[in-house]
């Protein structure tokens, strides 16, 4: 396993090598470029900006000027920021993100497995509804009108919490909830239905049929066998959860690096979006390794070579 | 989660597009202008007795968003400049009544005769730190700006000083020329101090809007030992010159500023501190000002104005100063003498049928402005017919060649498809109409489409691209129609027209080029009588609108939201993110009724 | 690649089983009201996808502005007019257009995003999730990567690109520019699929039916298409109705970035996109886009949880 593992690790490696190939590329292939104004810059002034970063270098020049940088912990200037660096605007708001992230990610899974679970257990029947119908709603409210329905009621109404900000507990409540609104749904979706797959194995026929009591097959065997797909679909919800949502972070005026990604591609912020890109990579790929490894734990029979 | 990040994306783009061009100090400033009715809030301004001062001196305001930058001399979007406008005073700054220059760290200034040169006599004044602001601050400061190692966006606004013209072209240079070559160019430019307390500018040629331009925040005094100090701009290290000082700066979280105890001005910081949020977001930022969060909010979303009025409480806070920026869209004339930005297309008339004056006229007469105003500006603004905004010398408020009237726009059309050699506009293809996605101009766009359509069957093909893009491909000239905004850095005429319609300017998007425009306007830079300038300016302007260069709709204003309990307000045409934001150092904090 | 011909589970298991037991099958649906009601709605989607155009009370670009002045003037107030006013039965935006003509023609381009986007996704991510699951070892490695790769690349550049491409070529202009959307993010969002078949195939094949099947000579293909999908379908049927949704509002930002359908046309997401801003002064203009999303998602769900129900013959007698 840890020789399994090891070579899982590694192979983060050339993802990561292949997602910035193609990350920078398609950067520079898209029109515009960081000095895009309304307001347009001297031409003289753009030329300028151009050679002091180096934009004017041919691209392979420029990305091995980036990878060498990436690889000794440089992620660069950023070209919206223009006096900090990427590393400075990354570790300003990252635990910020994190910390939002893992905390969505929590209260996703506390209440999202057992909804799906009661779901799967009063199947056909009023649990199912419910949760079925939580489900939906929390798959369709977009994000935005989630974030600003909690804020014009328990904000602006009851003023309960601050609108916004991330200054203090107080000031965590609502946005945690608004994040974590979609993925509950997911989550409970997916366990439902892993759970009624398991329902109908042989082996929990069995033993019913053999009369173990009803708590201990639920627990022991059905939740176990059906958390294969919700392990899957986890590993890519933290990998999102804790690089930042974009509408989140603006909605709740949040500090933290979920709102570089997408601004970073808007402003064709070059390094920002490269640091935001491999972030992102990482965590996917660092995930999946982490969700195969689960697999091999909560269903031992699965053995990698 | 692919789809749930591509699903996030929809407010995204639409969100950042209007990110971007807020923070291009596009939208711009609003006023209080001479003549006008002001907000009750300027009005309680002077008046604030000291008595009905609360005892608790804070403002908290919002301003948008991280500033990307709080060097002077490079900044360039309103997130910035609402932070840098408490913390540095130019040379001389605005009258907020009359938009004219007035004394600031200058306590006087002479013009020789020929215009030619500008000399500044300082006040004694101190930076935040307590060492004194001499007159060689400016000149680094200045050079600093056009010195090509520094790519400053504004560097332009320093033309005309003498020797700069050579520098600002070196920036193209690639690769740019030795240090010492480029030192020597810079200690030619006309800038010298002296002494201590005598600053003198020589210019190359007139420029009668030169001091209007030195109102900017580009040309502050900068000491050299600061900003070349390592992380210059932080708090703590940050020296300012202005009536506040940079307290705290937690990135794209806040900024916390307190009075400079060094401040040289007149009028001394009431408050003690400024709290300044960075909502990204405008529903949360009008949220937290019902919260009671911020105290101040501007602009209030088109959308939330109606709502806004209709509240009991929040309808006496709000009003609509005006403000200096214009909407207007971009016929593309298909003039372009440099060669620049030839478009391919114009060269046959027929592919490019806004290159006719009369379709141009016809289309601009097919508009109901005031009905284009209603139902997508929420019915706030001025309808315009002219570039310049009302309340600058040159502009022509009620002049308007073509007003909407489809009559008349028939008979142009008439003569235009005539003159393109098309038996009716339906046979035109398609127009193409570019707009950016998610700033809420496609019901302007779709407003006018319809127009258009209804008036001659005349087709359009409405294209809406990501914001990089779209400024990409109407720079090229690859629209025939465009979305175009602007709003003034300083209060000028010329600030409005160069640049936007002379032949060839780096924002002239709609290829229009009129010789006889652009030899007023060079008549107009050396020209020292006022009056005479203006006819000059007004001249130029008519003539553009004449021209049907451009389809002018709207003038802007600042829908803002300011608490009864804030005074001491002077509001400018300027403002762009807080109202009253030139002059923080008037703000007082009132009792609460 | 071709080893998965039928990945739709309806038609795996209509394959797999004898005519009877698919009407047993049709039996037991017909029996879930819950799922007929789903049925009925899908039916009612694809009716107004294909129909909802001519039954529009206007055509869906035409600006009432009239109305606009005369609420303003009525005192009103200046904006969109609420439901029910001047003959707009659930409102207009701010130049009058009527939302139900809007909606009613954006049917057809959400509802064809929402199907096709699915089958795409299906299309990709179900035969690369169950190769890799099924050999394991290097391609499993090798496609699991790739599926990093396009979890982790910014999508949307990916899609700027193509609109900016593509625009104005026969292929970006295709079923009114659907191809392209179908093509944007059907490329982009298989990967939760493929590794939810994966992991379910990861589990599955180590089961004793498999090895018996694998004893008696049935070939790799066989056992997957017809006895591991089959037993992995719930999951599957989860992603692909959860996925409807995320396409139809995906589909808006791609107009936004000015892939598809271009304005005055509007789909479902892009009211949304367009109507979230007055979500507080106007909030029909954003209620009414998502209640039709959510009975989309809502009808497929029913329907989606009824026919895996009915599929599965041991769980006959527990309803």
């Amino acid at each position: 396993m840890i020789r399994y593992i090891t070579r899982r690790l590694l192979w983060i490696i050339p993802v990561l090598f292949a997602v910035s190939v193609i990350t920078f590329l398609l950067m520079h292939a898209v029109p515009g470029g960081p000095w895009a104004r309304e307001k347009a810059l001297p031409d003289a002034v753009e030329a300028r900006l151009n050679a002091k970063y180096g934009l004017d270098q041919p691209l392979y020049e420029q990305y091995g000027r980036w990878a060498i940088a990436f690889a000794t912990g440089d992620l660069g200037p950023s070209y919206r920021y223009q006096d900090r660096t990427v590393n400075d605007i990354v570790a300003d708001g990252f635990w910020v993100t994190f910390q939002l992230g893992v905390m969505a990610f929590g209260l996703a899974v506390l209440v999202g497995i057992p909804l799906g679970i009661l779901a799967a257990l009063g199947h056909n029947r009023w649990p199912d509804y419910l949760t079925t119908s939580i489900s939906i709603l929390g798959v369709t409210t977009p994000s935005f009108v989630l974030g600003i329905l909690l804020i014009v009621v328990f904000s602006v109404q009851l003023g309960w919490f601050p609108t916004g900000g991330w200054e203090g507990p107080e000031t965590w409540v609502l946005p945690t909830i608004a994040l974590a609104g979609f993925p509950i749904a997911v989550i409970a979706r997916y366990t439902r239905a892993s759970m009624l797959e398991v329902t109908r194995k042989d082996y929990i026929r069995t033993a019913h049929s053999k009369g173990v009591r009803n708590q201990s097959v639920v627990s022991r065997h059905m939740i176990r066998n059906a958390l294969i797909p919700v392990v899957t679909i986890l590993g890519p919800t933290l990998a999102f959860l804790v690089t930042g949502s974009f509408i989140i972070e603006r909605v709740f005026n949040i500090p933290g690096i979920g709102q570089f990604y997408l601004n970073a591609i808007s402003t064709r912020d070059y390094s920002l979006l490269m640091a935001m890109t491999m972030l992102y990579a990482f965590a996917v790929a660092f995930l999946n390794v982490v969700v195969d490894v689960l697999y091999a734990y909560i269903d031992p029979r699965i053995r990698y070579s | 989660m692919a789809q749930k990040r591509l699903l996030g994306l929809v407010a995204v783009v639409a969100i950042i597009a209007a990110a971007c061009g807020g923070s291009t100090a596009t939208s711009a400033p609003a006023s209080q202008e001479p003549g006008t009715s002001g907000p009750p809030a300027s009005a309680a301004a002077p008046t604030a007795k000291t008595g009905d001062l609360a005892e608790e001196q804070i403002l908290n305001v919002d301003i948008a968003g991280e500033p990307p930058t709080l060097d002077p001399n490079k900044a360039q979007d309103s997130n910035s400049l609402t932070v840098l406008r408490a913390l540095h005073r130019p040379l001389v700054y605005i009258d907020p009544a009359t938009l004219e220059p007035t004394p600031a760290l200058a306590e006087s200034w002479e013009i020789s005769d020929d215009a030619k040169t500008l000399t500044f006599t300082l006040r004694d004044a101190q930076y935040s730190n307590g060492d004194p602001i001499v007159a060689g601050d400016l000149v680094y400061s200045w050079k600093r700006l056009v010195d090509p190692r520094t790519a400053a966006p504004y560097s332009y606004v320093m033309a005309e000083v003498e020797g700069a013209g050579d520098l600002l072209a070196l920036a193209g240079a690639d690769p740019l020329p030795a240090d010492a070559e480029i030192d020597a160019l810079l200690d030619t430019l006309g800038v010298e101090a002296p002494d201590d307390k005598t600053f003198i500018v020589h210019l190359s040629t007139p420029a009668t809007y030169f001091l209007a331009a030195m109102t900017l925040w580009v040309g502050v005094p900068i000491q050299e030992s600061w900003i070349t100090s390592p992380s210059a701009f932080e708090a703590g290290n940050y020296v300012s010159s202005g009536p506040f000082q940079l307290q705290t700066w937690n990135h794209n979280s806040e900024i916390v500023l307190t009075p400079n105890p060094n401040w040289y001005g007149d009028v001394k910081p009431t408050l003690t501190e400024i709290h300044m949020s960075m909502s990204p977001e405008p529903a949360q930022a009008m949220a937290a000002y019902e919260a009671g969060e911020i105290d101040m909010l501007l602009p209030v979303p088109s959308e939330d104005i109606e709502r806004v009025k209709a509240d009991p409480v929040m309808g006496a806070e709000y009003t609509e100063p005006p403000a200096l920026s214009i909407t207007y869209y971009n016929y593309n004339n298909g003039l372009d003498p440099t060669g620049q930005k030839t478009n391919p297309r114009c060269e046959d008339p027929k592919a490019c049928p806004t290159a006719n004056k009369e379709f141009r006229i016809a289309l601009t007469q097919a508009v109901d402005k005031e009905a284009f105003k209603l139902a997508t500006f929420a019915n706030t603004g001025i309808v315009a017919g002219t570039m310049i905004m009302p309340g600058l010398p040159g502009a022509t408020p009620d002049y308007e060649p073509y007003p909407y009237d489809l009559a008349a726009a028939q008979e142009h059309m008439a003569t235009a498809l005539q003159e393109l050699g098309y038996a009716s506009a339906a046979d035109i293809p398609p127009l193409r109409f570019g707009f950016n996605t998610g700033s809420g101009h496609e019901p302007r766009v779709a407003f006018l489409a319809q127009a258009w359509e209804e008036a001659f069957g005349l087709k359009t093909d409405q294209i809406g691209s990501e914001f990089g893009v779209f400024l990409t491909q109407r720079t090229a000239g690859e629209y025939d129609l465009a979305r175009n905004g602007w709003g003034a850095d300083y209060p000028h005429a010329n600030n409005q027209i160069a640049g936007l319609f002379t032949c060839g300017g780096g924002n002239n998007d709609q290829q229009y080029c009129n010789p006889q425009v652009d030899e007023w306007m060079t008549q107009a830079a050396s020209e020292a009588d006022q009056a005479a300038q203006q006819t000059l300016y007004e001249q130029v302007n008519k003539t553009i609108a004449d021209d049907a260069a451009s389809l002018f709709l709207r003038w802007g204003v600042n829908s803002q939201l300011v608490r009864p309990y804030v005074g001491g307000l002077q509001v400018t045409p300027m403002d762009s993110q807080v109202p009253g934001e030139h002059f923080y150092e008037s703000i007082q904090m009132l009792v609460r009724q | 690649m071709a080893t998965v011909t039928r990945p739709l589970p309806g038609q795996v298991v209509r394959e797999r089983r004898s005519a009877g037991l698919w009407r047993d099958a049709w039996g037991r649906l017909r029996k879930n009201r819950l799922a007929l009601v789903g049925l009925f709605m899908v039916l009612l989607l694809l009716f107004l996808g294909i129909f909802g155009p001519f039954i529009a009370p206007y055509p869906y670009a035409q600006q009432d502005l009239k109305a606009i002045q005369q609420a303003a003037a009525d005192g009103y107030g200046i904006g969109p007019l609420n439901p029910g006013q001047y003959g707009h039965v659930l409102g207009t935006d701010q130049l009058g257009r009527d939302l139900l003509s809007r909606l009613l023609d954006g049917a057809r381009i959400s509802v064809s995003v929402a199907l096709v986007v699915q089958l795409v996704i299906l299309l990709i991510g179900v035969p690369i999730g169950a190769i890799a699951g099924w050999f394991s070892g290097r391609l499993d490695n090798l496609l699991m990567r790739f599926t990093d790769i396009i979890y982790a690349f910014p999508d949307l550049l990916f899609i700027i690109i193509l609109s900016v491409v593509f625009r104005e070529t026969a292929f970006g202009r295709a079923f009114d520019g659907l191809l392209m959307i179908f093509v944007a993010i059907g490329l982009t969002s298989w990967v939760t699929v493929a590794r939810l078949v994966r992991g379910q195939l990861l589990s599955l094949k180590e089961t004793e039916f498999v090895e018996a099947a694998r004893a008696i000579g049935v070939q790799d293909r066989k056992i997957i298409t017809k006895h591991l999908l089959p037993n992995g379908v719930g999951p599957i049927i989860v992603a692909v109705t959860l996925g409807i949704p995320g396409a139809i509002i995906a589909e808006s930002t791609l107009s936004y970035i000015g892939i598809g359908v271009q304005p005055p046309r509007a789909s479902w997401g892009s009211l949304i996109a367009e109507g979230y801003k007055w979500i507080r002064a106007e909030p029909h203009l954003v209620l009414f886009p998502a209640i039709c999303i959510a009975s989309a998602l809502a009808s497929f769900t029913f329907l989606g949880d009824g026919l895996r129900d009915a599929l599965d013959p041991k769980l006959k007698g527990k309803q």
